[in-house]
């Protein structure tokens, strides 16, 4: 039991948040305010393969008004925690252990009554999709009036006064009026805002936040963190943040509980986890992260392997087979402990001493040394693009009359060269992926042309196209739906070999040289999707991509299924192929700091138009186009210093409908730069020094005189139909980089 | 067609320090296997899935316990006729038209289940009746699954108009009473026989009920194919199959095919029982196996007329219908069992 007693931890006293960051919180008022005390919680899963240990042995406490991030990889056991807070991983086949006081009740071994009367009362929840966690059939001012009245004995008006007044709290315009409004009526992030109103209805002493911002775009995303900040600010109430996103946890977490293998391996103030992490997975999870705050690195450096099983977990400290710094202590599993004189309220499981650990620390080096020279202009095209678009009819009524059309992808021009990579970013509904799908002739466009090493492939019919097919690939972004489920990885690997008409020997020798390639082994060619993880699947998806070794690969969303460890091993073997094979890639994301790593050239989509192509270093130090400026400053850094210093331009909004897009400039609804001009006039896209071309009247980082001589871009021409590639020449223009906001 | 690529893309190895390691669990065991291990496990399934095999067996040693137990064939009437029973001398069927009832193993194994009107033995006729009903809701099952299966990839892969006019067919086969389309089927059918160009089926065939249950059963299955079809084709498997050039015969065959069969699997057993039940009823309506043919149905429709008096001919019949439709049933919520996975079944302890 002593060593029990040594691995609490004091939570932080309330409204009190600079002494909280400074280590050490006063123990003698940490003891009489823990609003909740979890102690040695375990939950175990029977399965038919065995024990899963999901949770074990997880203790800490929380103070009101605390913001406790727990962090780790997926499988870590960090949702599983906040579930279980809330009796929700209850099942036959679930066992569990410990305790979790909230006042007087243990929320571990409560009845289903008594912990219906604590949740949402007491402990309320947010879930990571705002799209399925609303009942569609439910005006949302119901919903709320529901929840209000499920815990106090209050009339229905009384209810529905306080359910407008919740929403009002979350930022929703216009409350009174969207009360009485149905799920499907708010977009996704609205949709968020009102799950936070609901959770916070009845005033709970803790909301747990399951990645509350992940199915969001960065802009709304920035949104969310601003309305939870603010939030904290005006209530009491506890947060436990549940999430992968270190950028989100230097936003606004005050304490830190990293978790490996259902154990938290460290946790300390956000300060200290992040400017003196004492564990080495921390310092890999750290490190992992494509940042864009910092230059950018020749490799990014990850954590080798993958999380171990949970049912046979490694002898000794969980994370040995992943440490580099392994050594005779290891076998022993190390207690969480305070291993840090100076800071006593920091904990770890690691055997290092502290000395040893700053000296051994390496967080985020790179092998800078290894950089690729960027590849931008001056290179043939193997694609272009020319004033593509893709637009889908809305149909209505009995007669499925066309009432309108999805403007999904609106006049997209570029060119992409051999080997080159570049970036499509846009934030969800911008046509990005439309447009990948349309170059991967999976769609026909509706107008323009796409020519692949000068053959006009826009209108090809499907026997025309099979040929053609195996110079364009693609690799999907669900690794759990992309792969047949049914099919072995040989089968699956082999597939475009077979159908192009590979003779069946040849097909087995080429499919293990793809997955050695790849980083798998022959061996596994014989298995079946199910018995691989995210990042293995996504090799295979890689290696089939590769199979009929084509010239441009598609690659859609690549990475964002995949945490962010492995996401670093995935992206460097992108890296490794490009420079073996010269293959040209097509990198669609979301992610900011993931595109910029890999990118040559960087697109930046708004509702179906390309509004910045620039160079990627460009794009990120000097944006041009206000749009671009806004996602950026959106994105939270994982830096919590500079996050405090930084100045923030949060976009206002969302994205308007494509079907009915804005006249002139699309973006100017949302612009803070939008005059009378932007509402008459489509902006062109049109040169700037440095290599950018954007397409707005009111340019950033511009000179007056640059604005006045800025070249119409030749992709913008109508009749570009054989033009050549008109790629950006660095010296084209004076390179005055005068920049002016 | 295009040949393979030359050798200068032949690829070179991975970096050995990002090999990642295999994971658990034996090689190969795929989703087959493992539903296979969960079936196993089945407690309960898995004697109803015995049982009906043995049921199978009987119906398939059914000429073998004529000849050498019963000493009868399953249509020979035997009206005056007389066995003896424990040294007493009896008819086989009383003036009053009354037939002997079951003698269980008194009589040597003759009439073990009694005799009906015509004074053929009920044992015999239940087994050759096995033959015939389980012909019939096999042979029909199998029909159904590739009619609907086709149908269904079709329809929810093209989607369009083909969709429309599968559909629209399927809705207004499902809009009548399938006994109804049977019987009329049926009786017309067995009137004038079935002309198919290349080979001719006799009125009283058992072919005709066939492939009228089977064609009448493809509304149940085609339904839920056709909609994980429509599900299945917005996956990105399919996408990445496309992509690489694979036709569409390719992908239905290759690619949504695979995936179907636990679908199929799941509405098999069900499909059989209900396919049984079916030849039950346009047989005892007569539109189903002809006189003097034995099956499950025709027995219970001789039977009904002497229902008070002798109600060894109902009983035996209808027991084997439970029997056969009960294990069945059984067996396929099993089978549904151990291909989902998700299923909420406790484990172990």
């Amino acid at each position: 039991m002593s060593e029990l007693e040594s691995t609490r931890i004091g939570g932080v006293p309330p409204g009190d948040r600079a002494r909280a960051s400074s280590r050490g919180a006063d123990p003698s008022r940490s003891g009489t305010d823990v609003l909740l005390d979890v102690r040695n919680v375990k939950v175990d899963f029977n399965t038919e393969n065995g024990v899963v240990h999901a949770v074990d042995d997880v203790s800490f406490s929380l103070a009101p008004g605390e913001v406790l991030a727990v962090v780790g990889e997926s499988g870590s056991g960090k949702s599983v925690t906040a579930m279980t807070l809330m009796g929700l991983t209850r099942s036959p086949n679930a066992v569990f252990g410990g305790s979790a006081r909230l006042h007087d009740l243990d929320l571990i071994s409560a009845s289903g009554n008594e912990l219906r009367r604590v949740r949402g009362k007491e402990i309320a929840m947010i879930f990571q999709d705002p799209m399925t966690s609303l009942n569609p059939v439910h005006r949302i001012g119901k919903q709320i009036v529901e929840q209000i009245q499920a815990h106090e004995d209050v009339s229905d008006e009384q209810a529905m006064r306080r359910a407008v007044q919740v929403l009002e709290r979350v930022g929703i315009p216009r409350a009174q009026e969207r009360a009485a409004s149905y799920p499907h009526e708010f977009s996704g992030g609205m949709r968020q805002r009102v799950m936070i109103a609901m959770a916070m209805a009845c005033d709970p002493a803790i909301l747990i936040a399951d990645e509350p911002t992940t199915a969001l775009d960065v802009t709304i995303q920035a949104q969310i963190l601003e309305e939870m900040r603010a939030l904290r600010e005006r209530s009491e109430t506890a947060i436990i943040l549940v999430t992968h996103d270190l950028g989100v946890v230097a936003d606004i977490a005050d304490r830190i509980a990293v978790m490996y293998a259902g154990r938290i391996v460290e946790m300390g103030t956000l300060d200290e986890i992040f400017y003196d992490p004492q564990h080495p997975y921390t310092w890999g999870l750290l490190g992992s992260i494509a940042r864009i705050d910092r230059d950018r690195p020749g490799r990014l450096p990850s954590i080798p392997g993958m999380p171990p099983s949970l049912i046979n977990r490694p002898q000794g400290c969980h994370f040995r087979p992943r440490c580099r710094h392994e050594f005779e202590a290891c076998p022993r599993y190390p207690e969480l402990e305070s291993r840090l004189g100076e800071a006593p309220g920091h904990h770890d499981r690691c055997w290092l001493s502290a000395e040893e650990k700053r000296t051994r620390r390496v967080v985020g080096e790179g092998e800078r040394d290894r950089a690729r020279s960027r590849r931008c202009g001056g290179v043939t095209a193997l694609l272009e693009v020319a004033h593509v678009k893709q637009h889908f009819p809305v149909r209505r009524g009995v007669f499925n009359r066309v009432s309108g059309h999805v403007h999904a992808v609106d006049d997209v021009s570029f060119s992409l060269g051999r080997g080159e990579t570049l970036g499509l970013v846009g934030e969800s509904g911008c046509g990005k992926t439309t447009l990948s799908r349309t170059i991967m002739r999976l769609l026909e466009p509706t107008d323009g042309t796409i020519e692949l090493e000068g053959r006009d492939i826009s209108h090809a019919r499907s026997r025309e196209l099979r040929p053609l097919r195996k110079d364009v690939q693609m690799v999907f972004q669900d690794p759990f739906a992309s792969l047949n489920p049914r099919k072995r990885i040989v089968q699956i690997v082999g597939a475009p070999l077979m159908h192009h008409g590979v003779p069946r020997q040849e097909i087995g020798r080429r499919t293990n040289e793809l997955l050695t390639r790849v980083g798998l082994s022959p061996e596994h060619a014989n298995r079946f999707p199910h018995e691989f993880s995210g990042g293995q699947r996504q090799r295979i998806g890689i290696a089939r991509a590769l199979a009929l070794s084509p010239k441009l690969i598609v690659l859609d969303e690549p990475v964002s299924a995949l945490d962010v460890s492995i996401q670093a091993q995935v992206v460097n073997l992108l890296e490794d192929i490009q420079e073996e094979l010269g293959v040209a890639y097509l990198f669609v994301a979301h992610d900011l700091s993931v595109v910029r790593h890999v990118s040559d050239r960087i697109a930046v989509m708004y509702l179906g138009r390309v509004m910045e192509l620039s160079p990627s270093e460009e794009l990120y130090s000097k944006p041009i186009h206000p749009y671009t400026a806004a996602l950026l400053s959106a994105i939270p850094v994982p830096d919590p210093r500079a996050n405090r210093d930084r100045r923030r331009v949060v976009v206002g909004g969302e994205p308007p409908s494509p079907i009915d897009p804005p006249s002139g400039c699309v973006f100017r609804t949302r612009c803070p730069r939008a005059r009378e001009l932007c509402r008459n006039e489509v902006p062109r896209l049109s040169e700037y020094p440095g290599g950018h071309v954007a397409a707005c009247h009111f340019p950033l980082n511009v000179s007056e005189v640059e604005v006045g001589c800025a070249g119409k871009s030749p992709l913008s021409t109508r009749d570009s139909g054989n033009t050549a590639p008109a790629l950006v020449e660095d010296d084209e223009m004076p390179l005055d980089t005068g920049a002016l906001a | 067609m295009t040949t393979h690529q030359d050798p200068a893309t032949a690829l070179p190895a991975a970096d050995p320090g990002e090999i990642e390691h295999a994971a658990t669990g034996r090689t190969g065991a795929g989703p087959w296997h493992l539903a296979a291990r969960r079936l196993r496990r089945n407690r309960v399934a898995l004697p109803f899935g015995a049982l009906f095999l043995l049921l199978v067996a009987i119906a398939l040693l059914a000429p073998a316990f004529g000849e050498s137990v019963a000493k009868t064939g399953p249509n020979t009437n035997h009206l005056s006729d007389t066995i003896t029973v424990r040294g007493q001398e009896r008819n086989v069927v009383e003036l009053d038209g009354v037939p002997i009832g079951p003698q269980y193993l008194a009589a040597k194994g003759r009439y073990m289940l009694g005799a009906d009107g015509n004074g053929r033995d009920v044992m015999v006729r239940l087994l050759y009746g096995a033959r015939n009903s389980l012909f019939i809701g096999l042979t029909a099952s199998l029909i159904t699954t590739v009619l609907a299966v086709t149908v269904g990839l079709l329809a929810g892969y093209y989607r369009g108009p083909v969709d429309a006019v599968i559909s629209r067919t399927l809705d207004s086969l499902w809009a009548f009473p399938p006994v109804l389309i049977g019987v009329a089927l049926g009786v017309s059918l067995a009137l004038g026989g079935l002309d198919l160009g290349l080979f001719q089926v006799r009125g009283n065939s058992l072919w005709i009920p066939t492939l009228i249950i089977g064609v009448v059963s493809v509304v149940y299955l085609a339904r839920p194919i056709r909609g994980q079809v429509l599900s299945l084709r917005e996956k990105e498997f399919v996408e990445a199959a496309r992509a690489h050039g694979a036709s569409d015969l390719q992908i239905m065959t290759r690619e949504l095919l695979p995936n179907l069969v636990s679908t199929v699997l799941t509405f098999l057993p069900v499909l059989v029982a209900n396919a049984i039940l079916l030849e039950a009823a346009l047989s005892f309506l007569g539109a189903g196996v002809q006189p003097p043919d034995p099956s499950w149905g025709t027995m219970l429709a001789n039977g009904v007329n002497l229902l008070i008096t002798s109600p060894h001919l109902t009983i035996a019949p209808g027991a084997m219908l439970v029997l056969t439709v009960l294990s069945l049933n059984v067996f396929g919520d099993g089978v549904r069992d151990a291909l989902d996975p998700r299923s909420r079944v406790k484990i172990g302890t």
